[in-house]
């Protein structure tokens, strides 16, 4: 195809042959000359009149939890029979990435039938979901009055956070599923903690035998263990942490990496894990089993990011756990509780029956305030957080993890609720 | 190559007598110089095309100035020389450019990868330039070979409807110059 730049020249060239004839000036119009002979020559010896190019480009690795470097490898044939003098290959990369090796942009000759390889590497970018490409090939003719041109889609390189060891969290949902699992299901059957005692009776496991208990009551009486199943478990992730923007991304990251521990965790334990952002960007997975799910799951969270919800979370996390959620199961909510309003919705969840965990990044005081008036608003917003915390304390688990604590150390320290009794 | 602007500014502005562009020539060729000259330094893509556009528009606008007061008119091959010179230059300063700005991006790094492209760029430009230069050569010539034929035909071009035949026949043979065996360029269109 003819450019815009082809275009241009043709315009000149309308304009200097009008000026010479308006004004009768042969050396005027023949100043159209040169500009004709070059579209000429650049036209039938400037560039092939059918060109033929292979390109490609692939990410390594696609996925990535951020500590390993990226390369792009790109691929570029010359499938038609001539050479081809003025090939620009550009590979169209996020401006977060900064190129260790390579470049995104290259100008070259390629010869008849030759193929180039070009490998550009980069450390890996911060968290999130990256878009690189599309790659453009454009081959010109020396003076880019034509242009054949090849592109290839874009791909995503995902960079996932990390889920950080987690030995495990006390979780007692009322809903559990028929497989084995971790979660004590109040009921008899294979388990590892005890339960209760019985009767010897024939082809029981001489193993089980309390044989302590058995001397006692000069009969033979057998332990029992408490069945431990799996359940269904949605975790929450309260991306809504603008009443806090002093030190609104450390507070947002650590609980996305709460959020992917805890996911990693509940997998692994063989649970049913789904997913809810709920902030200015929303997403869900529903639960599902796996390592496949696993990676659903972080593919989401690389993606989160923080922002004033414009929906009110009680409502979001009520509507989703009726929609995605057996009645009775686990839920999970992660969030620095700095919206009071979220009482009303984990109250009406516990109503409903759902067993609820609540995990809490606890803000990381400023190093000093810019004014009075923030050092109170602060104190404020940290008062009103205890109030809601003393509000959650009472209808389901609330644990707070400050800064600098590990995850796996919080959830250890997880507790059910006392139940209140009313007098 | 990059201090072309200091020999094609007055070669072009001060061959036209000084009254038409009333006498503010030597200031012209001073502004045209500083932005040629500061664009290739600085590499700046835009400040050399602007600096090359007026060289051609001051070319043709000399030209036409030059038939309103009926001065002596210069010969047309130098006419036809001095275009094929601006235009040889601005493509030539645009690879240069590009070549610059590739290689800055490359400053610093020693890897393969790198050192290979970098090569491959040195032969790129190389390439571009020599290939420039042969369709820059070869289109003059033609345009003389062209000029002498044009010449020797002896046609008066003072009849109103040979001329209007004229332009119709030259811009209709513009067109076919250009678009044959090519499509217009389409612009990518981003799908919301």
């Amino acid at each position: 195809m003819f450019t815009r730049k082809a275009s241009l020249y043709f315009g000149l060239a309308a304009v200097v042959l009008i000026l010479g004839l308006l004004l009768q000036d042969w050396q005027l119009a023949s100043m159209v000359l040169p500009l004709a002979s070059l579209f000429f020559l650049a036209n039938f010896w400037g560039l092939p009149e059918k060109v033929e190019l292979a390109i490609s480009h692939q990410i390594a690795p696609t996925d990535s939890f951020g500590d390993e470097d990226v390369s792009v490898k790109i691929t570029v044939s010359n499938k038609t029979g001539d050479q081809l003098g003025n090939v620009e290959v550009s590979e169209n990369l996020p401006v977060e990435v900064r190129l260790e090796s390579g470049a995104s942009r290259v100008l070259t000759r390629l010869g008849a039938d030759e193929k180039v390889e070009l490998v550009l590497e980069f450390h890996s970018p911060i968290r999130g979901h990256y878009w690189i490409g599309p790659l453009v090939a454009r081959v010109q003719d020396p003076f880019g009055f034509y242009l054949v041109e090849k592109r290839s889609e874009a791909e995503v390189l995902s960079i996932m956070p990390r889920p950080e060891p987690v030995r495990g969290a006390m979780l007692r949902p009322r809903h559990l599923g028929p497989w084995p699992g971790t979660i004590p299901a109040r009921t008899l059957g294979p388990g590892t903690e005890f339960y209760s005692m019985r009767d010897y009776v024939a082809g029981d496991d001489p193993k089980r035998i309390n044989w302590k208990t058995s001397a006692k009551h000069a009969r033979l009486i057998v332990n029992e263990v408490e069945a431990e199943r799996v359940t269904d478990v949605m975790i929450v992730l309260d991306t809504d942490v603008s009443f806090y923007e002093t030190a609104e991304a450390e507070l947002f990251e650590r609980g996305v990496r709460a959020a992917a521990s805890m996911a990693s965790l509940l997998l692994r334990q063989g649970n049913r894990v789904g997913m809810i952002l709920q902030g200015e960007e929303r997403g869900a997975v529903s639960p599902k089993f796996g390592k496949r799910h696993e990676r659903n799951i972080l593919f989401l969270l690389a993606a989160a990011k923080p922002g004033r919800a414009q929906l009110s979370t009680s409502y979001v996390i009520n509507l989703l756990a009726r929609l995605l959620l057996p009645a009775k199961a686990q839920i999970v909510i992660i969030s620095p509780l700095l919206d009071t309003a979220i009482v009303g919705g984990i109250r009406q969840l516990a109503t409903n029956g759902y067993s609820i965990l609540v995990l809490s990044p606890s803000p990381k005081a400023p190093a000093r305030f810019e004014s009075e008036q923030e050092e109170i608003a602060y104190r404020m917003l940290m008062l009103e957080r205890s109030n809601t915390l003393l509000a959650l304390e009472k209808i389901c688990t609330v644990t707070q993890w400050p800064a600098g604590v590990p995850l796996s150390t919080v959830l250890s320290e997880v507790r059910p609720p006392r139940p209140m009794i009313r007098v | 190559m990059r201090l072309h602007y200091l020999l094609l500014a007055p070669w072009i502005v001060l061959a036209v007598p000084s009254h038409v562009f009333l006498g503010l020539g030597f200031l012209i060729v001073l502004v045209v110089v500083a932005a040629g000259l500061s664009g290739m330094f600085a590499r700046k893509q835009v400040l050399t095309t602007l600096a090359s556009m007026t060289l051609l528009v001051l070319l043709v606008a000399g030209k036409v100035g030059t038939d309103l007061i009926v001065a002596s008119s210069p010969d047309t091959a130098v006419l036809l020389l001095q275009l094929v010179a601006i235009i040889s230059f601005m493509e030539a300063s645009r690879v240069v450019l590009s070549f610059d700005k590739e290689t800055s991006e490359l400053a610093g790094r020693i890897d393969d990868m790198s050192q290979a492209i970098r090569q491959r760029l040195g032969v790129w430009v190389i390439g571009q330039l020599r290939r420039q230069a042969r369709l820059m050569i070869g289109a003059l010539g033609l345009s003389l070979v062209l000029l002498v034929f044009g010449g020797l035909t002896s046609v008066s071009i003072n009849q109103l409807a040979f001329s209007a035949v004229l332009v119709l026949l030259v811009v209709g043979a513009l067109l076919f110059l250009i678009t044959q065996k090519r499509e217009p360029e389409t612009r990518q269109v981003s799908l919301p």
